[in-house]
């Protein structure tokens, strides 16, 4: 490969989860710049959502949150979230990445965290990160932990369809939003940014909202119209709101000729920009149509008067009884001074039908109908109407003619009845009333339908000038051209006449033209104003329209959206702007499908006026929604858009952090490589039908089973069914839910479910005593280090396995409970369980796959990221690696080794960049406390429910109080959370305190964190302590809340007591050895050498054994590692040797390495060497990479007969070809042999896929050959599962049995017989190999002779683990391999800083893993040996000179060598060297003189604490 | 009321402390009768602590140190081990019950162990009754 000759020392770590931030924390810990790219608003991935992890029972969150708090605090990582790479260029050690970030809507760096946005929010969506348990604001965090420790608003996948829907542009979600959580009067505002008419438009809006609301494909729209109507009432009962501030007043003055929707909405507008607006309207009563053709039933005057009222608020002027024209004409307002005037004067002339008797008497004109009936010169109407037109003004007509005394009334139109144009509630109501009225009446009979369709008024018939009948002709065809002119086929022979008194046309309406005609203005085809679509401008300068006159006869709120258009153009024209810029806004993406909706709730029904009461008079028919039904009625919108943008959050945040406006951005980021880290998603547990997921309530997933256990997930941690929220009983775990599963093309077994289930059935037991588990599975693959231990606890706990897969789920109606039915001892069984858990499998998420496209890093076979064999974090792509599940599915240490070898491998590539672009920390100087009295301030913490469920936090937080030298207490949710930190920080200057005592938990994890903390406060960091009141506390005695409280108040006085006494320390820089010193030849101490030393570090490799390699087979790759590691310049090869002494500390150790005298001696203690004078080698970090060793074993004829060989000896065979078998041979293979058993209680991992392989192998080479495989649980983890897929698929048979039932193995008497598949069996002339077994599905014997019996046995830790653990005083664990310093989070550490562990000496694995693991650990290593210097002091012990006799003490005492002679100022007296010394103390309490002190442990210290914690009595 | 000793625990950082976080971690459930004092070794141990403790009527005390052969700095624990001897054969001439101090040894990886630890002190503590120097108090 290409790589660039000055690379870039910055990484690109993609994907925030665990292993993310472990390759971050690595890199940016050894001198590169990292930029931790996640795609979610915060770090911690899925680990943050677990609740305990396997098998040490660590809460998840209180292990991550120190390493998230850990990425935020380091200088060197930059966390960029919601981003993903868009494009990657260049060449590995100098890549162009192209990076989108979506916009958070919130500033980080202005954002507190503080919440006040998430209380006021009005929107409940289902919450995620608890898998749709619980619900969650539009504004709000991830969760309690995250980070970064900021806000974030959703706003989902695209645009809300009913905010889009609206021509007028309101905001409808938002106001529905508003009225859910009860705040009418903010919902009123809202609308009224967009549509000065509430009331109006909350009964007459044809609303297209919702026609568009998602609901509507549920269980019905929401009511959108009636809230608005509601919140408008709402107001009315009360005081007016008063309207929008002005902010500019402007020196223009703009006159708008017309009062209806257009013309009012522009002046309302243009008045609320700060201009002086007139309206001029040629009726007595401003309102337009509104007022003059609605009737009163439908929208009362004094409705359209207070919307008008409003308008009139905000500062507009009406002027009535002006009409155009007559009263006023342009130039009259331009000398008046008007600067812009808009024409609004609507569409306002009532058309009439050129048919013959058109101008009979008793022929009327609708729309002067209804004006003469608002204005009251139309009081009565009697004998027969018959009304023309088929939309709302006609519906109107013929429902005022009902209510003025007509006797009957009929509505004829061309249209069908599904082409009315009316809307259908206005044509069902006016039927009703008919209908009603004649009942009423009983003038005419029958029932038929009085709105007659599809008739085409022929002509008026009279009588002495009078109107008497109108006749009809059946309509064939009817359109509108897009004009609007019709085009109409009659079908000749269906006259009919119809008699009538009076005939009114309400066929449409038409603008003035003549009128407009005479001003100038240029008009359209249709006779309206022909003005620029978008900017509403005329052909006369300064001269806009709107509404009606341009729209033709329209809808309000379409007539509202061009009054908004001509108030911007206004504006603009008057400031001399571009009209047109930016006003066609991109086109947003509109959610299609709606949300899942849990509880099917119908639409609300507006109540009415009953039909009789109603045709009596002219009052309103709807009555409007009350308060509960408003509530409820908003309460069912889904928030298709998640935020609604209603714009609480934005006054409630005090920091001014959010903004609505942002946008996502794209920016370039030069970087030498890239670590992929983007994790996974859970299997959708819905493709398997089967199951019920996502139908039956009591059915959850794995990750919704961890929320529901977790003590900060949507229960508090308690355990409870979904339907009924009652605690179960019996539950059950249903395993490979999405794993091993061919048939949804996932293969590959998912690895961490088997322990993830075990774990989550036994601590569900420890929520819920008494409760019942089973476990559903295949096998269970405990293959991991204490994995088999923690699952014989398990069952030994009485988690019940059931080896059984399972066929169906069936939900009870009644109880909610579920039934599973399976098959057990062969036969079928059915059980209920009151709550199912599937196992669901992992699987790259989409985010992941389109990265690694974007990338170039190809797949396998599983879909996961393909790597190289042995470089298990190397893709395709040069310089790009990957780590964690994104590779395969594993769990966590696997996770956070593979993110330290991918670290490493980075390293590697960027050796030559290390520390070009990296900065330091600086923190304030230290301020000087010495002479001031201790002020210390406690902080206790309740760790969500962790402590604050058992120990009465805010009883110790008064007890504090009362202790001496306490200046200030209180206790917070989370004393580590980013922004208590800044809170405490705050709270030491302003108490002025200079002590810092927090309790809650471990000081092993947190103290760095809370002294870091004090140091960026001035504060020395040995003057905080803490009291470790959760691991001590409320987990230990949670039965015993008041003991525990107790407890917990002694825990904080005795640090009080020790926290006074506390005193600033120095600490100083000493140099650090920058090379490694490896024991351990194979594999994993070759890997980490090559990687050290391709790092640029020296490396000596100790290695006892002759020749390097260790149980690597040989072949190319043990050929090419060896020669690597031997002709690398950096690496120092010391074979035949071993480590005799072990010197020195972190940074600086020194070794003797040396030739042993014999073999014997190499399993021996370290002691005498070969050669007088070993070598002594100075280095900074130890990496222990011992191995260890394959079990002989002892069983089965094992060595005492040459057709038993063990699985290794058989691979042998194959790959030389010595394999001699007979025609049609049997081959056996046991496993476990030598693993899970008392002896060795542990799982060598390797030997089922082992064993698989040779299966398969034997069959390639031998397919005549019956092979046959007895097992306990095949445990092919990962893409291993393939292989046993295809061993199956071969013909491989497998077998399973139960250690009490383990296989015979005997040489039988010579005989021939029939093998297991029919072939005739091996004609023996030696005694025949016999194996005898249970057939576990008949349970019956079965005897078998073979040709070859293969062991499959396990792995042993190295026979000098314990002389190395002595040596290097690191720990061993009860199987004898290394113990490491946390199993989930620091695999590769040992509490001992400065060593490593890698390999099998950690326990059994495979090459490749062994392999990968010594990179992990060369990558730990790095982070010490590639500094120059390290800090150093502190804790040490210090000598007063004043009592020191010189009697020699403590140098016999020290390990370390610490105390010197010190000659200076002529005094022989003991001085101890700091850099030695590790603060063990062993000095100070052996001095007979007390002439020692350990610092921060000294006497008065300890004393101190002692004597607090009895200072007052129970 | 009861008589409910009180018992100190004086902790090595690296063994006996872990193995109580473990404890904790893992949800073990143990008499609350113990207070933990975090020393960086079992080394460090004074025995002018368990006399001071006593003497301010402390009812018990556990010292723990990591297993004998482990301690991470060679042989503080053992160390600790001829203190507390010694500190006990004071006891018992003092006329106090030398059984009210006890030292243990136990990895980090023994979160069980600290449980039944604590559960034998204080079993053992209680029957014994208060330490009769509280009792002067």
């Amino acid at each position: 490969m290409s790589i660039a000759k000055e690379p870039i020392g910055a990484v690109m770590v993609c994907g925030g989860g665990i292993a993310g931030i472990q390759s971050a924390l690595d890199l940016a810990n050894s001198g590169y710049k990292v930029y931790l790219v996640e795609k979610s608003p915060s770090i911690g991935g899925k680990m943050a959502q677990l609740d305990k992890t396997f098998p040490t029972g660590d809460c998840a969150t209180c292990i991550i949150s120190p390493k998230l708090v850990e990425c935020t605090r380091n200088l060197n990582i930059e966390i960029i979230t919601q981003s993903e790479i868009e494009t990657l260029t260049g060449e590995p050690g100098d890549f162009a990445v192209k990076l989108k970030q979506k916009a958070r809507f919130v500033d980080i760096s202005k954002c507190n965290a503080c919440g006040d946005c998430e209380k006021v929010c009005p929107v409940r969506v289902p919450n995620e990160f608890n898998r749709g348990l619980s619900s969650t604001t539009a504004v709000r965090k991830v969760y309690a932990q995250a980070t970064p420790n900021a806000y974030l608003v959703d706003k989902g996948k695209g645009k809300s369809p009913c905010k889009t829907a609206c021509p007028a542009g309101v905001n409808t979600h938002g106001y529905v939003a508003l009225i859910a959580k009860g705040k009418f009067d903010e919902a009123l505002a809202l609308i009224r940014q967009n549509n000065p008419f509430p009331a109006i438009c909350g009964r007459i809006c044809h609303h297209p909202c919702e026609d568009a609301c998602l609901r509507s494909q549920v269980d019905g729209a929401v009511a959108v119209c009636a809230l608005k109507r509601f919140v408008a009432d709402h107001e009315s009962q009360g005081e007016m709101a008063p309207p929008p501030e002005i902010k500019e007043k402007r020196p223009e003055k703009v006159a708008v000729i017309g009062a209806g929707p257009a013309g009012l909405t522009a002046a309302y507008d243009l008045a609320l920009m700060g201009y002086t607006t007139t309206v001029f309207e040629a009726s007595s009563t401003p309102g337009g149509m509104l007022s003059a053709a609605i009737p009163d039933y439908r929208l009362p005057g004094d409705v359209v008067a207070s919307d008008v009222d409003y308008i009139r608020s905000a500062g507009v002027e009406i002027v009535t009884d002006t009409r155009l024209g007559a009263d006023i004409n342009l130039d009259d307002l331009r000398q008046k001074g008007y600067d812009a005037v808009l024409l609004a004067v609507g569409a306002s002339r009532g058309r009439m039908l050129p048919i013959p008797g058109a101008d009979l008497t008793g022929v009327v004109n609708g729309l002067d109908f209804l004006r003469d009936v608002s204005t009251g010169k139309e009081t009565k109407v009697t004998g027969s109407v018959v009304v023309i037109g088929g939309g709302n003004v006609a519906m109107d007509v013929a429902r005022s003619a009902v209510r003025l005394g007509a006797k009957s009334v009929r509505v004829a139109c061309i249209e069908s009845r599904q082409e009315m144009p009316a809307s259908k509630e206005e044509v069902a109501a006016t039927e009703a009333e008919i209908l009603a009225t004649e009942a009423e009446m009983a003038s005419i009979a029958g029932k038929d339908t009085p709105v007659l369709c599809r008739r085409s008024p022929a002509r008026i018939i009279g009588e002495s000038g009078k109107v008497t009948g109108i006749e009809f002709i059946q309509v064939k065809h009817m359109k509108f051209d897009d004009e609007g002119r019709l085009s109409l086929e009659t079908e000749p022979g269906t006259e009919m006449v119809v008699p009538a008194d009076t005939v009114i046309m309400a066929i449409g309406q038409a603008t003035d033209a003549a009128l407009l005609e005479g001003m100038g203005l240029r008009l359209t085809g249709r006779r309206t104003v022909d003005s620029d679509s978008l900017t509403m401008e005329t052909n006369l300068p300064g001269v806009f329209a709107a509404g009606d006159l341009v729209l033709g006869p329209s809808l309000a709120v379409k007539a509202i959206a061009t009054g908004h258009e001509a108030a911007i153009s206004i504006d603009r024209f008057l400031r001399g702007e571009d009209l047109r810029e930016g006003r066609t806004p991109p086109e947003a993406e509109v959610v299609k499908t709606p949300r899942k909706v849990k509880d099917l709730q119908p639409r609300v029904s507006m109540p009415e006026i009953a039909v009789a009461e109603r045709i009596r008079g002219f009052g309103e028919v709807e009555l409007g929604l009350t308060e509960d039904m408003a509530i409820a009625e908003a309460e069912r919108c889904l928030h298709c858009e998640v935020c609604s943008e209603c714009g609480e959050c934005v006054k409630a945040c005090l920091a001014k952090a959010i903004d609505h406006d942002m946008t996502d951005t794209t920016r370039e980021i030069a970087v030498g490589a890239v670590v992929l880290a983007p994790g996974y998603e859970e299997f959708d547990a819905r493709l398997r039908g089967e199951f019920g997921f996502g139908r039956y309530a009591n059915v959850v997933t794995n990750v919704q089973f961890e929320r529901m256990l977790s003590a900060s997930g949507p229960f508090g941690g308690h355990l409870q069914r979904l339907s009924d929220g009652v605690e179960p009983k019996r539950i059950a775990f249903i395993q490979c839910v999405g794993s091993r599963d061919v048939a949804n093309k996932k293969p590959y077994c998912s690895s961490v479910c088997c322990m993830a289930a075990i774990k989550e059935a036994v601590v569900a037991e420890s929520h819920s005593p008494g409760l019942e588990t089973t476990i559903f599975y295949t096998d269970i693959r405990a293959f991991g280090k204490d994995f088999d231990r923690y699952y014989e606890r398990a069952k030994a706990n009485g988690v019940r396995f059931e080896r059984s897969m399972v066929s169906r789920v069936v939900e009870m109606p009644l109880t909610k409970n579920l039934r599973i039915s399976h098959v057990k001892d062969g036969k079928p069984v059915d059980e209920e369980f009151d709550l199912v858990i599937l196992s669901t499998g992992l699987r790259p998420s989409e985010e992941a796959l389109r990265t690694a496209s974007v990338v170039g890093a190809e797949l396998n076979e599983c879909g996961f990221c393909k790597t190289d064999e042995f470089a298990t974090v190397a893709t395709s792509r040069a310089g790009v690696f990957v780590a964690g599940a994104f590779q395969e599915p594993k769990d966590i240490p696997e996770t956070v080794t593979q993110a330290s070898a991918a670290a490493a491998m980075a390293m590697e590539l960027l050796a030559p960049a290390r520390g070009t672009m990296v900065s330091e920390k600086v923190y304030p100087p230290e301020l000087d406390f010495t002479d001031s009295p201790p002020r210390i301030g406690v902080f206790i913490c309740h760790c969500g429910t962790n402590i604050a469920s058992v120990v009465d936090v805010e009883r110790v937080v008064e007890a504090a109080k009362q202790m001496p030298y306490v200046a200030y207490a209180e206790n917070a949710i989370y004393v580590c959370a980013d922004n208590t930190q800044d809170h405490i920080k705050e709270l030491i200057k302003e108490h002025s305190l200079n002590r810092l005592l927090v309790a809650s938990c471990t000081p092993r994890t947190h103290e760095g964190l809370f002294r870091d903390t004090a140091r960026d406060c001035g504060l020395n960091p040995f003057l905080v302590d803490m009291a470790n009141i959760r691991d001590q506390c409320s987990w230990v005695h949670s039965d015993f809340p008041d003991a525990a409280t107790e407890k917990a108040i002694d825990l904080v006085r005795m640090a009080t007591g020790r926290s006074a006494r506390l005193g600033a320390l120095a600490t100083e820089e000493l140099p650090v050895v920058q090379s490694a010193l490896i024991i351990g030849g194979g594999p994993s101490g070759m890997t980490a050498a090559l990687s050290l030393a391709n790092q640029g570090f020296s490396v000596h490799l100790v290695e006892k054994s002759s020749e390097l390699g260790g149980r690597l087979a040989p072949g190319a790759l043990k050929d090419q590692l060896t020669s690597s590691v031997e002709n690398h310049p950096l690496i120092v090869t010391h074979l035949s040797s071993q480590v005799g002494a072990l010197k020195g500390h972190v940074g600086s150790f020194t070794a003797e390495v040396g030739a042993k005298h014999s073999q014997e001696e190499l399993t021996n203690a370290s002691g005498s060497f070969a050669n007088a004078s070993p070598l002594q080698i100075t280095f900074g970090a130890l990496i222990i990479a011992v191995g260890g060793r394959e079990h002989k074993p002892s069983e089965y004829l094992y060595g005492t007969d040459a057709r038993v060989v063990t699985q290794r000896e058989l691979e042998a065979k194959l790959a030389s070809g010595a394999l001699d078998l007979p025609e049609n041979a049997t081959v056996a293979m046991i496993q476990c042999v030598g693993s899970r058993n008392e002896e060795r209680p542990f799982c060598s991992r390797s030997c089922c896929t082992e064993a698989v392989k040779n299966a398969i192998r034997l069959k390639e080479l031998r397919p005549d050959a019956n092979v046959i495989v007895l097992y306990r649980d095949m445990r092919t983890y990962g893409a291993n599962e393939v292989y046993y897929q295809q061993a199956r698929e071969m013909g491989v048979l497998f077998v399973r049995y139960e250690p009490e039932n383990a296989p015979v193995v005997r040489v039988g008497a010579k005989h021939s017989q029939t093998s297991l598949t029919g072939s005739p069996g091996p004609i023996a002339n030696a005694s025949p190999l016999q194996i005898e077994f249970i057939e576990p599905e008949l349970g019956l014997p079965m005897s078998l002779d073979l040709d070859l019996l293969a062991l499959s046995t396990g792995t042993s830790p190295a026979v000098d683990n314990q002389t190395i653990s002595e040596l290097a005083k690191i720990a061993l664990n009860n199987d004898g391999f290394f113990l490491e310093a946390h199993m989930k989070l620091r695999p590769v550490d040992f509490a001992t800083e400065g060593i490593f562990l890698c390999g099998t000496a950690h326990s059994p694995k495979t090459t490749p893993e062994n392999m990968q693991q010594g990179r992990a650990a060369a990558g730990r290593a790095a982070t010490i040996i590639s500094k120059k210097t390290m800090i150093v002091g502190g804790q040490v012990s210090v000598v007063d000179e004043r009592k020191c006799v010189s009697c020699l003490t403590c140098m016999k005492v020290c390990p370390f060598g610490a105390p010197e002679i010190s000659t200076a100022n002529g005094k022989n007296r003991v001085e101890i060297q700091a850099a030695k010394c590790m603060g063990c103390g062993s000095c100070a309490s052996e001095c007979p003189a007390k002439a020692i002190q350990l610092q921060h442990f000294m006497d008065r210290q300890v004393e101190a604490a002692i004597e607090a914690l009895l200072t007052i009595q129970h | 009321m009861s008589y409910e000793p009180k018992i100190l625990a004086l902790c090595c950082h690296y063994c006996a402390y872990t193995a109580a976080d473990l404890a904790g971690s893992m949800r073990l459930q143990y008499p609350p009768n113990v207070r933990v004092l975090r020393l960086p070794c079992t080394g460090k141990l004074d025995a002018a602590y368990l006399m001071k403790a006593f003497e301010h009527g402390v009812d018990g005390i556990i010292v723990a140190g990591c297993l004998e052969g482990g301690c991470h700095f060679q042989e503080g624990n053992l160390r600790a081990k001829n203190r507390t001897a010694l500190v006990r054969q004071v006891l018992a001439e003092a006329g106090l019950e030398p059984e009210r101090l006890e030292m243990f040894n136990l990895s980090s990886a023994e979160g069980q162990t600290f449980a039944n630890i604590v559960e034998l002190m204080t079993t053992r503590v209680r029957e014994l009754g208060p330490n009769p120097l509280r009792r002067g108090s």
